[in-house]
């Protein structure tokens, strides 16, 4: 018997660093055009109108980076870079493995590299560009602070970025972890979606389901469970708004433990690498990836159980029969997708067999 | 030098490679003494595998015909002096007996047969002289 | 000759159910050029991407250079150079960047050769991947490989998008390789010309099944073939099916052809007791010899090769 190789070490190959960068860069200058809109790009075309025309305009550049400062002060949902950051961070996790699905990973693993090696150069090339991306903007932003009147400080522009970045490398890292056992890069997406919001949902439906008169649960308990299930929806730690629950605020984020919640992203970063490390290593890879359903027993298991999940979320929005109807045929659908995913995972994780 | 090789023949590859340097060595295209192409020359000459040209090269060198040294090349070898005949009669014996039964059943028996031999050695020994000049 | 650099035991993959490979075991001579032949889909392509690192066997094990491919340590690869039959590359990659990719994964990576190769295969280095076709590709996958300085090269069916001259030139680099480093080759093709060309061992592999592996000489060794004329036909065919080793007689207007393995000289001899008009060997090709074997170990020879 050979002792099985293993390696721990957590070096990074320069050669994969190189590609990555090489094969990514324009899609990272894609994604860091795109996010950097309303908070670059905008206020630098005003900037150049106020040096070119009028003073006033000046205050249109101030006037223009307002949703930043609402973001930082406030907590609105309404920029470039908190609404399609997230989108982007996770596509570009998706894509950056999926893109060599089509061939180029054959090459990759036919060389002196581990599968680890691979997810690990991935990861650190998304990484970086994306801390590059936000230390390109938070200077910007606070650049723009000295010159032009804002209302938000430099120390909360670094806050704000340290955390926005955490986010974005953990939805990075959350669509790379799903891309090592999904082939198509649009199953991908969607399902990276889902699981980046699986915890909130999944809080919402338990919530539903313990209106039954069956069940009587306290209201400190379906809080605690509330605030867990938010603590790992990694989007929610970008939006400031108060999230309800019925008539009940949950979460109240307005001004953000930035310490605690970016060491929680930071632990939630490391375990998704290590999830898809493990995940990459196991995948035997000919299926490309397809989702797990080894026998139609346990498929037909799955979707009774997804429906009786439906079913109790649903009976909490009886007004309606349409309502009733919607409610329940959504909530099993979720309940299915995750159950799958949650099986595909575990299949993965045990070795693929 | 050309060997001209028939993959699809019946005789082994490496077979005719031996029989390709014997039969230019017996018609003094080769002399003892001269280089022949390495293994691994040949092999790229020819394109065929080159552990069918050792295996060549081995059997030539087991029977004299070649010599290896190292790292200077392979060369035809000097013709031995004074031969082992009895070793070489017994050698020889199958082959004619097997031209002998050959001829017999395409009719050709006897003085004919000499006759053959005779002029096929006559041939070769023309061709010596026209090499020689 | 005697040590092997890939050993194989009983190597088993199955896609969704279905068998691909079924238990294969066998070994790879250091030195040797082994051919594997077999029909589309009989699994070629699935075992050499096993031993490439691309898949993961079920069970069972390979080792290539004494070094177990399941620990997927990827300093086995060091030494390993693999050309698929459709390579992908990087299609955004020039080839000049390709060649910079594989100088960073390689440690023994050889520049000088790369660049006479490049040479040699008229490759037009500034060129995206994207933008060759697939011989040029398969040239460039090579250039790469070879440049590696490998001790085993995996070619899956590498001539099978090259027209007829460079194939020649693909298979003289093949040889020369072979000849000049003592690189172990092992490639799969169902172009059994180049194979009786260059190949000293092959393996042939049917539904994902071993057939059987042989020394190329042996293998032509064992079976001959000889066309015989009586010249009153005297009822012979039974006589010539009596006669050892005999696999098959077709009657070809007067004349017999046989078939038959075994020693060649004393088959003569046994022929010409029987006191035939004329007697002459036939060449045997290399899917002659296959057909037969195939025959007679009771596969029939239903695929084109």
């Amino acid at each position: 018997m050979t002792i099985p190789y293993k390696d721990c070490s957590l070096r990074i190959n320069p050669g994969l660093l190189w590609k990555e960068w090489q094969q990514n860069r324009l899609y990272f200058l894609a994604a860091f055009l795109i996010m950097s809109y309303d908070t670059i790009l905008k206020p630098l075309g005003y900037g150049i109108k106020a040096i070119l025309g009028s003073a006033t305009e000046a205050y249109a550049m101030a006037g223009a980076l307002s949703p930043v400062s609402n973001v930082l002060s406030a907590g609105a949902y309404h920029n470039s870079m908190e609404q399609l950051g997230s989108l982007l961070c996770i596509l570009l996790g998706v894509t950056i493995l999926t893109q060599e699905r089509s061939g180029s990973l054959n090459f990759l693993l036919s060389t002196p590299v581990s599968r680890k090696d691979i997810i690990l150069a991935k990861s650190c090339t998304g990484g970086l560009a994306i801390i590059l991306i936000m230390m390109v903007n938070a200077l910007f932003l606070i650049m723009a602070g000295l010159i032009w009147p804002v209302d938000y400080y430099a120390v909360l522009v670094m806050k704000w970025a340290l955390l926005t970045t955490a986010v974005f490398i953990a939805l990075f890292n959350l669509g790379l972890m799903v891309a090592s056992f999904t082939g198509h890069w649009l199953s991908a997406i969607g399902l990276s979606v889902l699981l980046a919001n699986l915890p909130s949902m999944l809080g919402i439906m338990l919530i539903n389901f313990t209106t039954i008169e069956l069940f009587n649960l306290s209201p400190i308990f379906i809080h605690r469970v509330n605030m867990i299930a938010h603590y790992l929806t990694i989007p929610a730690y970008i939006g400031r708004d108060t999230e309800y629950m019925g008539n009940a605020p949950i979460a109240t984020k307005l001004h953000p433990d930035y310490p605690l919640e970016t060491l929680i992203l930071v632990l939630l970063i490391a375990l998704l690498l290590l999830l898809a490390i493990k995940i990459f290593k196991n995948n035997p890879l000919e299926n490309n990836g397809q989702m797990l359903m080894s026998n139609r027993a346990a498929h037909i298991a799955v979707i009774i159980l997804a429906l009786l999940l439906g079913w109790g979320s649903a009976l909490s929005s009886a007004g309606s029969i349409a309502g009733f109807l919607g409610t329940m045929v959504l909530a099993s659908i979720i309940a299915y997708l995750a159950i799958v995913l949650l099986q595909s995972l575990v299949y993965y994780l045990r070795g693929g067999r | 030098m050309h060997l001209n090789i028939d993959t699809r023949s019946s005789i082994p590859v490496y077979q005719q490679i031996v029989d390709g340097i014997k039969s230019a060595a017996a018609k003094r295209i080769y002399n003892p003494g001269d280089r022949i192409p390495t293994v691994r020359e040949m092999a790229s000459q020819l394109t065929i595998n080159p552990n069918t040209i050792a295996k060549a090269y081995q059997k030539l060198e087991q029977e004299g015909v070649i010599v290896t040294m190292r790292s200077r090349g392979t060369f035809i070898a000097e013709r031995q002096n004074h031969p082992d005949k009895q070793r070489a009669k017994k050698l020889l014996k199958p082959s004619l007996e097997h031209i002998r039964t050959e001829a017999f059943h395409l009719g050709m028996e006897g003085e004919e047969l000499k006759q053959l031999v005779l002029e096929t050695l006559e041939e070769w020994e023309k061709e010596w002289r026209d090499i020689e000049k | 000759m005697n040590s092997s650099v890939i050993d194989m035991y009983k190597l088993t993959k199955s896609y969704e159910g279905l068998m691909a490979l079924k238990e294969i075991s066998m070994s790879i001579p250091q030195g040797s050029i082994f051919g594997l032949i077999g029909p589309n889909g009989a699994g070629k392509s699935t075992l050499l991407q096993i031993l490439a690192g691309i898949l993961l066997p079920d069970s069972g094990y390979a080792n290539i250079l004494g070094k177990n491919i399941r620990d997927l340590g990827p300093q086995i690869r060091q030494e390993l150079g693999y050309v698929p039959d459709v390579p992908h590359l990087y299609p955004s990659f020039t080839v000049n960047e390709m060649f910079t990719l594989g100088r960073k994964l390689y440690k023994n990576w050889d520049e000088s050769k790369c660049r006479s190769l490049c040479d040699y295969f008229e490759i037009p280095a500034g060129k995206r991947v994207r933008n060759l076709s697939r011989g040029l590709k398969v040239r460039v996958a090579l250039v790469l490989a070879l440049s590696i300085r490998p001790r085993v090269l995996i070619l899956d069916e590498p001539t099978a998008g090259l027209d007829p001259v460079a194939r020649r030139a693909f298979l003289k680099t093949i040889i020369d390789e072979a000849a000049g480093q003592g690189t172990s080759i092992l490639y799969s093709s169902h172009n059994l010309n180049d194979l009786e060309q260059t190949a000293d061992h092959i393996g042939v592999i049917k539904q994902g099944e071993l057939l059987f592996t042989s020394a190329l000489d042996e293998l032509k060794d064992s079976v001959h073939k000889t066309q015989v004329f009586f010249s009153p036909d005297h009822g012979s065919a039974r006589a010539l099916k009596a006669l050892p080793g005999v696999i098959q007689v077709v009657q070809q207007g007067k004349a017999y052809i046989i078939t038959a393995s075994g020693d060649r000289q004393a088959f003569r001899e046994a022929l010409w007791a029987l006191d035939p008009a004329l007697l002459e060997p036939i060449n045997l090709s290399l899917e002659d010899v296959f057909i037969t074997y195939m025959k007679q170990e009771g596969y029939s020879y239903d695929y084109t090769i």
